[in-house]
């Protein structure tokens, strides 16, 4: 098992610098330039000003060689600094991280907590009305974009009834707007895999012994029906996890939230490179780690799941 | 963890979805109305309606957050002045009803004959937010930090002339002597901009690095409390401010406890917050106006912009604009008067006659130039369009030898909707239109680069001087428009040499004559900065960019 592990985080390491590449090949890109693009609204820039700044960033070295700068750099540890605040990058992600867990976990909670109870309730009334109401809720739920589901809470949670405030803030009920717009489609696609994973296992002969063995309903679905229908949720729950990351970045847009999202969105409109890719890089092995915990996971659900200790077995 | 335990808490959830399945009701109670955000913390007696009282907090949101640092002597951000401003006290103030330049930390000054060398006396009695004493080595320690060669140089570098600046000396305390290299016009007036404002330089040696972004020490009416970035920044009042310019309404400490600056980069989220009580004054923009202005709670407050009209520039160095006679066409075939009254402005702004606009120059008085803006008349732009060869084709779109008559615009997104309703207009008149469309740096791209035929563009900044010779002087890295014009580069540098207030306008008008009978562009509007406010926030008083200033401002209830 710490083999598979240790083997399993050295596979990551060509994804991550592979994605270093590619990000860093991309930003420089796209039209526009970090020193150019500081001076936007402040009235213009002379030449010697730019040019002095370019200096001093380093940008008017050569590309390649700014890759090999970042990348030994990032070996050591030190993602560079931001080119717009002069901070340390990794202080920066240090700061904003925390925020965006938060979001991420509460709407991947709300979304496990919701998605999985409806998914049980539909299973149970099969084919009753309110089947068909909480498939029609999750039908809508995964074709509803997060933002403007997020707009939708705003307006009729923060503006009409003000029940909840709207922007962020330390409050904890600041919280729930945005993890409801960021955790909902998660629910939906929840909800259906449970539904159907459960209907699945409850033809299952096993099921009808336990129920032969005069086990109550209860204990039915959840020693042994829940237990193996869980299994594929998991799975979907781990691929989840990764587009709540993507859709922080959304939604802490239309909340005002601070966290990594709101970090990278500015990171990239300011063409602060080294910000950016410290971002993109970041989130990339929290996204991997996240994987391999779900793998772990498994094991835990259905022991029946062996490790192998090759790489090739992932 | 006990996993049977987690799987009951599911089930018993279930249990309660499916039994009830009657419309669940939330479980939240609805609490009682939020705090408003700018509710005052502790007044007493309600005072009269027209009285300034003091404390209570305000919530602004400028959007566009501070992205960079708010040390002055590097940043390059205008949020950042904004913010800023209000924590450091500059040596003049600049009275943004008549333009005037009075005395702040400068109590008077005295300038030498060929322009280049300003003796400021200072005021003896300020101290900085750390303790320590304002004095004439404050002044030299901060303008020669901005002039340092190993920092960035961001806005305040170009303000205190960028080249041109020679050096400080300290003749005294409370005198010191600025030499330039070269007369500037616009200097008294830069010096009273937030970016020139005077740091302690005890808390810019302690801070380092972190200046700017943990700390900052100034002299003015507000403190620096905390900036938690990406969240907000927070201001709280200086108990011992007592030296207030006298541009203001009162002198004394300032009415409210503390400002905090959130930042809302998205403008509907921002509008959201605003009409949720959440912020007590938001930017807004012409477009959210019309959500605004029949909510009972809100006040629209606009302030002149302080910089050129926006206007439709045109490249000169790409055919077809590089004709004059296509440009004057151009010219004719926008109505824009019939512009403002579309949703996009929502009546706000005035119809341009000039690139700069009249809350720029002296007494508004632009008839200097009028006579050279171009009438509304599309008879007239057809017969120029002919008169240069282009000919109507078959799908109603102009041709000259084979070549279709098509404008390439390269402009950015939010400039969509304010571009978009020219198409018809110049299509009336046989002309077609390509828009392409991207961010702030596909734009700035473009236009280095010269590839655009028009594009829609301004620039804030209360220098006059400043914005004509960043747009159109021959060799200005501004000059995004393949503007060269001998004529104009004279006037300008007779302007800038200018040592009377006669002798500069009547230069500058000339300048600003001649980008006109080019035609280097439609002088499209005069823009507003557009604010949504709470009704309780009174007394906002404006920088001389249009910028809001608290510390005049009160929160009424």
């Amino acid at each position: 098992m710490f083999k598979y592990i240790i083997n399993r985080l050295i596979s990551t390491a060509p994804v991550i610098l592979s994605i270093s590449i590619l990000v860093f090949s991309m930003l420089h890109l796209v039209p526009g330039d970090p020193v150019r693009a500081m001076f936007v609204e402040s009235g213009g820039a002379s030449a010697e000003q730019i040019a002095q700044i370019r200096n001093l960033l380093g940008l008017d070295k050569p590309l390649p060689l700014q890759y090999v700068d970042y990348v030994t750099s990032a070996l050591r540890g030190d993602l560079g600094k931001s080119i717009i605040t002069q901070q340390s990058v990794t202080e920066l992600i240090r700061l904003s991280f925390p925020s965006t867990f938060q979001l991420t976990v509460a709407g991947m909670g709300l979304a496990v907590l919701l998605g999985v109870a409806m998914g049980i309730a539909a299973a149970l009334h099969h084919n009753s009305w309110f089947d068909n109401l909480t498939m029609l809720t999750a039908t809508m739920g995964v074709s509803m974009p997060s933002f403007w589901l997020g707009l939708l809470l705003i307006y009729v949670f923060g503006i009409q009834l003000r029940w909840v405030p709207i922007t962020a803030g330390s409050d904890m009920r600041r919280l729930l707007l945005p993890a409801v717009a960021l955790g909902f489609q998660a629910a939906a696609i929840i909800a259906r895999m449970v539904r159907s994973s459960l209907l699945e296992v409850m033809k299952e002969d096993y099921i009808r012994t336990a129920r032969a063995k005069g086990l109550s309903s209860t204990k039915v679905i959840l020693r042994h029906a829940l237990r193996n229908a869980l299994i594929p949720v998991v799975t979907v729950v781990g691929l989840q996890f990764g587009g709540l990351l993507g859709g922080a970045v959304i939604i802490e847009s239309v909340f005002a939230r601070r966290g990594i999202g709101q970090l990278m969105v500015g990171a990239l409109q300011a063409r602060d490179f080294p910000l950016a890719q410290g971002c993109v890089l970041f989130v990339a092995i929290v996204y991997v780690l996240v994987n391999l915990g779900v793998d772990m996971l498994y094991g835990f659900i259905d022991p029946r799941i062996q490790y192998h200790e090759t790489p090739a077995a992932a | 963890m006990n996993r049977s335990r987690i799987l009951a808490i599911m089930l018993v959830i279930t249990v309660i979805l499916s039994s009830a399945c009657s419309s669940p009701q939330p479980a939240a109670t609805p609490t009682t109305a939020p705090p408003a955000a700018g509710s005052p913390a502790a007044t007493t007696a309600p005072p009269a309606a027209d009285q300034p009282v003091r404390g209570g907090t305000i919530v602004v949101s400028h959007g566009q957050n501070v992205s960079d640092t708010l040390n002055q002597h590097t940043s390059t951000h205008t949020t950042s002045r904004m913010v800023a401003h209000h924590v450091l006290d500059t040596l003049t103030a600049v009275n943004p009803n008549d333009g005037s330049i009075h005395p702040s930390l400068a109590t008077s000054w005295e300038v030498s004959p060929d322009g280049k060398v300003y003796t400021f006396k200072l005021r003896t009695d300020v101290k900085f937010h750390d303790g320590t004493p304002f004095n004439a080595e404050s002044v030299k320690f901060n303008f020669d930090y901005t002039m340092r060669d190993d920092i960035r140089h961001g806005f305040a570098w170009s303000a205190l002339g960028g080249t041109s600046f020679d050096r400080t000396e300290v003749v005294d305390s409370s005198t010191v002597k600025v030499y330039l290299k070269a007369p500037n016009a616009a200097f008294l007036v830069s010096l009273s901009d937030g970016g020139l404002g005077i740091d302690s330089p005890t808390a810019m040696q302690a801070g380092g690095e972190d200046y700017g972004i943990k700390t900052l020490v100034g002299s003015g009416p507000f403190k620096f409390k905390e900036w938690v970035k990406g969240d907000h920044i927070t201001l709280v009042r200086s108990d011992e401010y007592n030296w207030a310019p006298d541009i203001f309404q009162h002198s004394g400490p300032a009415y409210l406890d503390e400002i905090i600056y959130r930042d809302i980069q998205d403008v509907a989220t921002r509008i959201a917050a605003l009409e949720a009580g959440e912020l007590t004054l938001a930017t807004s923009t012409e477009p959210m106006v019309a959500q605004l202005r029949g909510n009972p709670d809100i006040q629209i407050l606009l302030t002149p912009k302080a910089g050129t009209a926006r206007m439709y520039t045109m490249n000169l160095g790409k055919s077809p604009t590089d004709d004059i006679r296509v440009r004057q066409a151009i010219a004719h075939a926008i109505d824009k008067a019939a512009l403002l009254g579309l949703p996009a402005w929502s009546g706000i702004g005035r119809v341009a006659v000039a690139p700069i606009p009249r809350n720029m120059v002296p007494n508004g008085d632009l008839s200097a130039v009028a006579q050279y803006d171009i009438a509304f008349d599309p008879a007239k732009a057809k017969s120029l369009l002919d008169e240069a060869g282009w000919k109507v084709g078959s799908d109603g779109i102009r041709e000259k030898g084979g070549q279709k008559m098509v404008v390439d615009w390269a402009i950015t997104a939010a400039s969509v909707p304010q571009v978009e309703p020219v198409e018809q207009m110049l299509r009336d008149v046989g002309i077609g239109m390509n828009i392409r469309t991207g961010d702030f740096n596909f734009w700035i791209s473009e236009c280095e680069k010269l590839n655009y035929n028009m594009t829609l563009m301004s620039d804030s900044g209360y220098n006059t001087l400043f914005l004509l010779d960043e747009f159109w002087q021959s060799e200005s890295a501004g000059n995004w428009q393949a503007y060269s014009n001998p004529k104009f580069d004279e006037y300008l540098a007779k302007a800038l040499a200018g040592t009377t207030q006669q002798e500069i306008w009547n230069n500058a008008m000339l300048a600003m004559a001649e980008t006109m009978k080019d035609v280097q562009g439609v002088n499209a509007w005069e823009q507003d900065y557009v604010y949504g406010a709470s009704t309780a926030l009174r007394g906002v008083a404006y920088h001389e960019i249009g910028w809001p200033f608290f510390y005049d401002a009160w929160l009424s209830k």
